[in-house]
């Protein structure tokens, strides 16, 4: 048939619109079981049956159908109704006792979940009000307190000064009393030196790190070497001559001739007729040179003289440190003229320490300074040999 | 014997007087129909060409009537379209279509 039957058709609709069936007339079972096979629910087949009662009894494959769909251990209990027309009835007592087993599942269930719940908190960590714990020093410095509270009532954290300069408006320091105005003086007094500070860590300019920030040592040495006076003549004798020049020239003869009188005396006596050119005091390489020549001095006289003549034969080889009294001595005529030489080196308080230290004959260090003729030792004979 | 006198059309009398004058080789779709118009079988609506249903009303039999059109129309024909039913007759047209084995 190429058009479907009638019946057919019908039951194609019928299911369609299953949902709002509530009942089936008269319809045998048999006629109407295709629709009835798609009834969903247990409590629209219980309604269809009670409107359509001739339909009780035969639908009990639609009931297992219910059960085996719903109840998950229908076959432990399979119960089956005395009366066939009560299979409602049974599938409500298991649906009455799968709530039942559900309740107690949860139950067991939610117990469990406390069981649980309870362990857990106990590894838990609590928030605690600050007011229960015990105090802490709020001095981070330690002062002294009792115990935990600060003995003064409000130290602590001070509030440090600004660090740079801060515009804040005016004032809040009011001028009500004397005290008030010391108040703001402090303040203010502050504030100005914290004003003039920069506001590096230092207090200071950043520096580059390799600038030069002091002159080097040679440096400052050789300004202060330079900025000192000319050097000073200590000695008396040579003050006198220098100050009366012409005098030296007739003096000088008279020493020679003295010195030639002491020649013939002794060794000693033409050593101290040396000692007023030699009487210059200043600072110099030399000054070793002279004090070896010192050493040198305390030796006898024919040794003196026997280096004096090699100096002269080679002046140029000769430095002008090495120019000694034995020279000028030696050289009486040209006094004048080696007078400057001379005055460049300058045997040096040690030197004549040294002299004093070294064993020999007092008139040896005689010559070398005035101060033994402060100490008046050679005054006796100084005399004789002028 | 009443051959000659067989019209090609009869009628369908629904329990409330309707009256639906229907090819009778679309009519005989249904067993009831086609027996009870049988002449071999002697029945009154044979020799009168008219059935009465006292079950079905004139709403459900115009359904049927018209199921009837629609059958012969595409009886030869293939994938043929649903007929259209309003779901609150779907019921009642069930029960006529399986008391008229249609």
């Amino acid at each position: 048939m190429p058009a479907p039957r009638l019946v057919d058709s019908c039951i194609k609709v019928c299911i369609r619109n299953v949902r709002g069936l509530t009942d089936v007339g008269d319809f045998e079972y048999q006629t109407i079981r295709p629709v009835l096979k798609c009834v969903s629910s247990a409590e629209q087949l219980h309604k269809i049956e009670q409107n359509s009662p001739q339909i009780q009894g035969e639908d009990a494959e639609l009931w297992q159908a219910f059960i085996a769909r719903d109840i998950p251990n229908w076959r432990t209990k399979n119960y089956v109704p005395k009366n066939p027309r009560n299979w409602y009835r049974v599938y409500c007592k298991y649906k009455k006792e799968q709530q039942q087993e559900i309740a107690r599942d949860e139950e067991i269930l939610r117990q469990s979940m406390l069981g649980l719940k309870r362990e857990r908190e106990t590894h838990v960590s609590k928030v605690v009000d600050l007011k229960s714990l015990p105090k802490i020093p709020r001095d981070p410095r330690m002062i002294a307190n009792n115990g935990g509270v600060p003995l003064k009532g409000k130290t602590g954290f001070k509030k440090a000064p600004p660090s740079a300069l801060t515009w804040t408006a005016g004032s809040k320091t009011k001028l009500t009393d004397g005290k008030s105005v010391l108040t703001r003086a402090r303040r203010e007094a502050k504030e100005m030196t914290q004003r003039g500070k920069l506001a590096t860590p230092t207090g200071q300019l950043n520096i580059r790190h390799g600038q030069v920030k002091q002159a080097p040592a040679a440096m400052v040495k050789e300004y202060r070497t330079a900025a000192q006076p000319p050097l000073k003549i200590l000695s008396r004798k040579h003050g006198v001559g220098g100050i009366k020049g012409g005098i030296r020239g007739p003096s000088l003869e008279e020493r020679e001739a003295r010195l030639r009188a002491a020649m013939a005396g002794g060794s000693s006596n033409r050593q101290t007729y040396n000692d007023p050119k030699a009487t210059y005091v200043g600072s110099s390489d030399d000054e070793e040179d002279s004090g070896l020549e010192d050493l040198f001095d305390s030796k006898p006289k024919q040794q003196n003289r026997s280096v004096s003549s090699r100096r002269l034969s080679s002046p140029p080889s000769v430095p002008h440190s090495s120019s000694s009294r034995l020279q000028s001595a030696s050289e009486s005529s040209k006094a004048g003229s080696s007078r400057p030489l001379p005055r460049a080196l300058s045997p040096p308080p040690a030197s004549s320490q040294i002299a004093n230290a070294a064993p020999g004959p007092k008139p040896m260090m005689a010559r070398k300074r005035p101060q033994v003729d402060i100490f008046n030792r050679g005054a006796s004979k100084k005399p004789r040999q002028r | 014997m009443a051959t000659p006198s067989q019209s090609k059309y009869v009628t369908l009398v629904s329990n409330d007087g309707f009256e639906f004058v229907v090819l009778r080789e679309a009519a005989c779709v249904s067993g009831v129909i086609k027996r009870s118009l049988d002449p071999k079988s002697g029945f009154a609506e044979s020799a009168a060409g008219r059935v009465t249903f006292d079950e079905i009303n004139g709403i459900v039999l115009e359904k049927v009537a018209e199921y009837f059109n629609y059958n012969h129309k595409n009886r030869n024909r293939e994938d043929v379209p649903d007929m259209e039913i309003p779901p609150e007759l779907c019921l009642e047209l069930l029960m006529a279509a399986d008391f008229l084995d249609t």
